[in-house]
């Protein structure tokens, strides 16, 4: 039988001007999944949702087989939003040491081969990074842990061939 | 947590030697003009603000919608703020502590109830605003919260003053300062847990 990796089952969200309504999809182990829709649409919300950024109002997220997104080991779960998500004074060598203290599954000589392959610097400030170079570092981090599940609001990265342009083993990853 | 201590901790370190020099300068130059043992209040309040700050860089480099997805709890990003205030206000007690001694020691004018009486006066200051602060920052934006920051401070003079003017009524304050200022700082160490615990509860269940 198919495994699912995300499961979203009749999930609601009510806004003042925007109602999110009855959202269901499942998305299989070892898939690459894209959510097209037109602006307003609600994708934002619905990864919101998943990521547990934003409370639902009625209905079910079941990731990785956790139906609670507080009990899904998010050491599991990688994510890349689409703009920068670290603080700006930090070097790459400096986030490295939070995440190392952060994720328990960390691996260091991952990230700094990841790092390297991307010509990321590691005692360079993210502020004086480009914009192309701070997603690169976020799939960096993403994937210097023990991720089964990538979450992404950046466009490049969906389709095997990005992963295989940069020689990325990314086979055991669901990618949303 | 320790991760999350970690990162704050790189923030306040790329603007802490700058101030920590001008304050131990500009400090020990005030000191013989007024009293030595205000340095103690002046390094605790401005190292404790630093951590307050961290909550608002969090949310301008959208750290904070991040962190959501790391294998840690709100509750305990929450808690790391509130440790690192507590964290912070300590080492500054101690840094002013020792400014302080070294010029009241070479002003001839050490006594260890002066001491005591600012190092508690510095916990008031640091932890009264704290626990006012920080869920401001949580909860409000960069604008906001800062106005939310300056009340803390107003309160707090408020709540020194009018403390001071009760126990005035029943008693010379003049010779019960020590007791009156140990009240105080008990009641700041309750507020600061009190606002631990409220932020907690209700900061968890914020959309982001």
């Amino acid at each position: 039988m198919e495994k699912t990796a995300l499961e979203l089952s009749n999930v609601s969200k009510q806004y003042k001007d925007f109602t999110l309504d009855n959202i269901s999809f499942k998305v299989p182990q070892g898939s690459i999944v894209g959510l097209i829709g037109e602006n307003g649409a609600g994708k934002s919300t619905t990864i919101n949702a998943v990521l547990g950024l934003i409370s639902k109002d009625r209905g079910t997220v079941t990731m990785l087989g956790k139906t609670d997104i507080d009990a899904v080991c998010k050491e599991n779960i990688g994510v890349v939003f689409d703009g920068n998500n670290y603080p700006n004074m930090l070097t790459t060598r400096q986030l490295g040491k939070v995440f190392e203290n952060i994720y328990s599954s960390w691996n260091k000589k991952k990230y700094e081969e990841l790092l390297k392959k991307f010509n990321l610097p590691l005692d360079k400030k993210i502020k004086k990074f480009s914009k192309g170079m701070k997603m690169k570092y976020a799939i960096s981090v993403a994937f210097s842990h023990n991720s089964k599940l990538l979450i992404t609001l950046y466009l490049s990265i969906m389709g095997k061939s990005y992963f295989q342009s940069l020689k990325m083993n990314c086979w055991k990853t669901t990618v949303l | 947590m320790k991760g999350l201590l970690l990162k704050d901790f790189y923030i306040i370190r790329s603007g802490l030697l700058i101030l920590l020099l001008t304050f131990a300068f500009v400090g020990a130059g005030m000191s013989f003009v007024i009293s030595p043992w205000v340095l103690i209040v002046i390094f605790t309040v401005t190292l404790s603000f630093q951590s307050a700050v961290t909550v608002q860089t969090d949310k301008s480099s959208q750290w904070d919608k991040f962190s959501v997805t790391l294998p840690v709890s709100r509750m305990q990003t929450i808690a790391s703020k509130y440790v690192m205030y507590l964290l912070l206000s300590l080492v500054g007690l101690g840094i002013g502590a020792i400014i302080s001694i070294v010029c009241a020691w070479f002003q001839k004018g050490f006594d260890v109830e002066s001491l005591l009486i600012y190092s508690s006066l510095a916990i008031i200051v640091s932890l009264l605003p704290g626990s006012i602060s920080i869920p401001c920052s949580f909860w409000l934006d960069e604008e906001k919260s800062m106005i939310g920051t300056i009340l803390a401070y107003m309160v707090t003079s408020g709540i020194i003053v009018a403390v001071a003017l009760i126990f005035n009524k029943y008693m010379n304050l003049q010779e019960n300062i020590g007791m009156v200022i140990g009240i105080l700082a008990a009641i700041s160490v309750i507020l600061y847990i009190i606002s631990w615990l409220i932020c907690s509860s209700k900061i968890c269940g914020k959309d982001m």
